[in-house]
């Protein structure tokens, strides 16, 4: 809450200032203009989402099983299973679904408070979601695009962990060309017949449910005839094929749809406006998801610290430029949060944030596994579990810098929004 | 700049304020330029009332600062702009605000007192200080017993000036300033060393992002325009790439380098601004090609004042104290 903890101070550093001063350095008479109007709500979020936070670092404190710890001594990967029922206890808890509405499921809060719960969980090395894309993209795409029947149905049971979703966007040959997407869903009375292959579907293994961008009309109009259609993943006709992973797990899969039936009620916003869902996903996942990430990168370099048993001028210098790039992706998650509250335009704060975020962690995790080297004999016991951390990061993040846009589509985006360079005729 | 929003309006006014009046100073030597900034009330924006000042928050600096770099004119501008709003003595402040004396900064800490009753007793070499040459005062920190006092030292008494040779930027007319002995009375050391090195690294990393900026917009005005192989060259993706890089690092300061953000951030600002900025320079006169390693094109100069600034302010401490504030405990 530090972003509006300065605002209130700021305000209060005014109390004294008079007009005529200011009139001195060119501005009006009547000087500074009164706080905004929502200065009152202002401090209602400070004081509600402190509150907030206070419970969800004490609820943290006394719940969470030592061994889901990744930076402790008693550390051992928890089971799918074992996330899960993790991740409903958040729930039930107030610790998720915290900015959705109550009567889908949600808390009722706001995005702050979604932040000030995500800079709790990502302050201790806790698991990763296995459900980020129900309860962080599909989420938030059925809230802005989803009718009330999808929303009462879905959003709930996404919150509760009930089910688990996926998404179902890129194809073999659709990756950042996103709109060359060639899975057809043909009208068939009041169903869709889904033909086509998918890949990267995170989670398909695992899921109820995927989000699934299709071709619904000529595909010679790139960015129209496109539309989200929810599928369930164990309708006939779908095959899922787990694709192993450099770090050992099997996340992604390719999903094959061969004839498959969906009723089309199924459909999210308008028939042929899947483009503009799809890019409001990824505007989603590049600003808002894992808002965690500033503060679980701290968390990071703060355990690397602890066990690297070094502390000349060099390492020192690396690690305070790590804790700086985590900074960084915080005040860029505080900022996104503040805008979202103040219905501000996000403009291209999340490729900003989601390219410094992928390349920094990149460097960090490359630098953590050089500084902790390989295993030696007599080696603390604080040093294998942090090596053993270290290498499972390092391995996942080198997908950072190509999931939710490459790095050269982030740089892509900011070259034309950002600097607005002139293009090819 | 990221600014509250209700204060868009008035840092707009001191922004555009301090734009025309940097208009007017090209060609002046320091002394004129800070009488004219001061002429215009701008000097004393942060300093207290009761030494002219406006008691403004630091928003206000930095407005200036970002105002001002196209022209050159910062460095004094900055750094009087910091002594007033912290400056112990309360006539020397007065002096400050009105523009009647030039005050220089040194931020490396090298210097040490001793007590003697109530006064303290200053020894010890300032290093690179700009402006060193012809200032009357240096408002430095000073180590009393393992205590950090912030001391305004008379630079008429006791006092011996090396001039730097500069091959970085001459117009800084840097030099090393050898304190022998002064003995300073109560009123010129404050207990204020932590709060005015923030806020001069905050400033200074605000100061370094004003030259990026302007730098890189400008680079990105001249790769849409200029033709090669029959297009503009930011057609070519590596030009575009190059500069996408550029402004994530700006922008990613600009948030750190908020003065509405916490005041444990503005170490890493200054070490991040330190740390990106000569590199974001350096490409836009690589892109500028040949007429980027010529004076026609400004680019050396904003370069110049970057690494001049970066030298005479040492990442080292601010580094180890983000160690401690950050990771260590």
């Amino acid at each position: 809450m530090e972003v509006l903890l300065c605002f209130v101070e700021l305000d209060a550093s005014y109390a004294g200032n008079e007009n005529g001063r200011l009139a001195r350095i060119g501005i009006p008479e009547q000087g500074l203009r009164s706080p905004p109007k929502q200065r009152g709500a202002m401090n209602h979020f400070v004081e509600s989402e402190a509150a907030r936070a206070e419970h969800a670092a004490r609820w943290l404190e006394a719940n969470t099983p030592p061994h889901f710890l990744a930076d402790g001594a008693q550390f051992r990967e928890p089971g799918l299973d074992e996330v899960r029922q993790w991740e409903r206890a958040l729930y039930e808890a107030g610790l998720a679904a915290v900015s959705w509405p109550v009567e889908y499921g949600g808390q009722g809060g706001t995005m702050l408070g979604h932040l000030a719960v995500s800079k709790e969980i990502g302050r201790r090395a806790l698991p990763e979601s296995v459900n980020s894309i129900g309860k962080e993209i599909v989420g938030a795409i059925l809230l802005g695009l989803g009718n009330e029947v999808q929303k009462c149905t879905y959003l709930p049971r996404i919150a509760r962990m009930d089910d688990i979703w996926s998404q179902a966007f890129s194809e073999p040959q659709a990756g950042s060309d996103l709109a060359a997407v060639t899975t057809t869903a043909r009208a068939d009375g009041a169903d869709w017949r889904i033909s086509g292959q998918k890949i990267w579907t995170s989670y398909a293994d695992r899921a109820s449910f995927c989000l699934l961008l299709a071709r619904t009309g000529d595909p010679v109009q790139r960015y129209k005839n496109l539309t989200l259609i929810i599928v369930p993943l164990d309708a006939p006709g779908i095959t899922v094929r787990p694709i192993r992973q450099i770090d050992g797990s099997a996340e992604f899969n390719e999903v094959f749809f061969d004839d498959v039936v969906v009723p089309m009620s199924g459909t999210v916003g308008e028939i042929g406006r899947g483009w503009q869902g799809a890019m409001s996903v990824l505007t989603v996942e590049r600003a808002t998801n894992r808002m965690y990430r500033g503060w679980r990168f701290e968390n990071e370099v703060r355990h690397l610290y602890a066990v690297a048993g070094h502390d000349g001028v060099d390492f020192q210098r690396k690690i305070a430029g790590f804790a700086i790039d985590a900074r960084i992706v915080q005040r860029y998650a505080e900022e996104i949060a503040a805008r979202v509250c103040d219905d501000r335009p996000l403009e291209t704060l999340g490729n900003l944030m989601k390219l410094h975020w992928s390349e920094a962690h990149q460097r960090f995790a490359s630098f953590a596994i050089e500084t902790l080297g390989s295993e030696r004999p007599g080696e603390p016991a604080t040093v294998a579990t942090a090596r053993r951390r270290f290498e499972a990061i390092y391995w996942r993040s080198r997908s950072e810098t190509l999931i939710a846009g490459t790095s050269e589509v982030q740089r892509s985006i900011i070259a034309d929004r950002e600097l607005r360079l002139a293009r090819a005729a | 700049m990221t600014s509250p929003g209700h204060l868009t309006d008035e840092l707009a006014e001191v922004s555009r304020s301090a734009a025309a009046v940097a208009a007017a100073c090209e060609g002046l030597d320091a002394r004129a330029v800070l009488a004219l900034f001061a002429q215009a009330g701008l000097l004393g924006a942060g300093a207290p009332g009761s030494c002219g000042g406006l008691d403004l928050p630091l928003e206000f600096d930095a407005a200036i600062i970002d105002a001002i770099a196209p022209k050159l004119l910062d460095d004094p501008v900055l750094d009087a702009m910091l002594a007033a709003r912290y400056c112990p003595d309360v006539d020397v402040a007065r002096a400050l605000v009105d523009g009647r004396v030039l005050v220089a900064s040194s931020f490396d800490g090298a210097l040490t007192a001793t007590a003697a009753g109530a006064d303290v007793i200053v020894t010890g070499t300032a290093r690179d200080v700009a402006h060193g040459v012809s200032a009357d005062f240096l408002l430095a920190p000073v180590d009393l017993d393992g205590r950090e006092l912030l001391a305004v030292i008379d630079l008429g008494d006791k006092v011996t000036r090396r001039p730097v040779l500069d091959g970085l930027d001459p117009e800084r007319r840097a030099a090393h300033i050898v304190v022998k002995g002064q003995t300073l009375p109560p009123h010129r050391v404050a207990d204020a060393a932590a709060d005015w090195r923030g806020d001069g690294l905050l400033l200074s990393a605000r100061w370094l992002l004003a030259h990026a900026s302007l730098c890189l917009g400008m680079t990105a005005d001249f790769v849409s325009s200029r033709q090669q192989f029959g297009q503009p060259l930011s057609v070519f993706q590596s030009v575009r790439f190059a500069l996408a890089s550029a402004a994530e690092e700006l922008r990613s300061l600009d948030l750190l380098a908020s003065p509405a953000g916490p005041r444990a951030d503005r170490c890493a600002a200054y070490c991040y601004a330190a740390q990106i900025v000569p590199p974001v320079i350096e490409r836009c006169m690589h892109l500028h090609g040949g007429m980027g390693y010529t004076e026609e094109v400004p680019l050396h100069a904003h370069l110049r004042r970057a690494r001049a600034r970066i030298l005479a302010i040492s990442t080292e401490p601010a580094f180890a104290e983000i160690v401690d504030a950050m990771i260590a405990h």
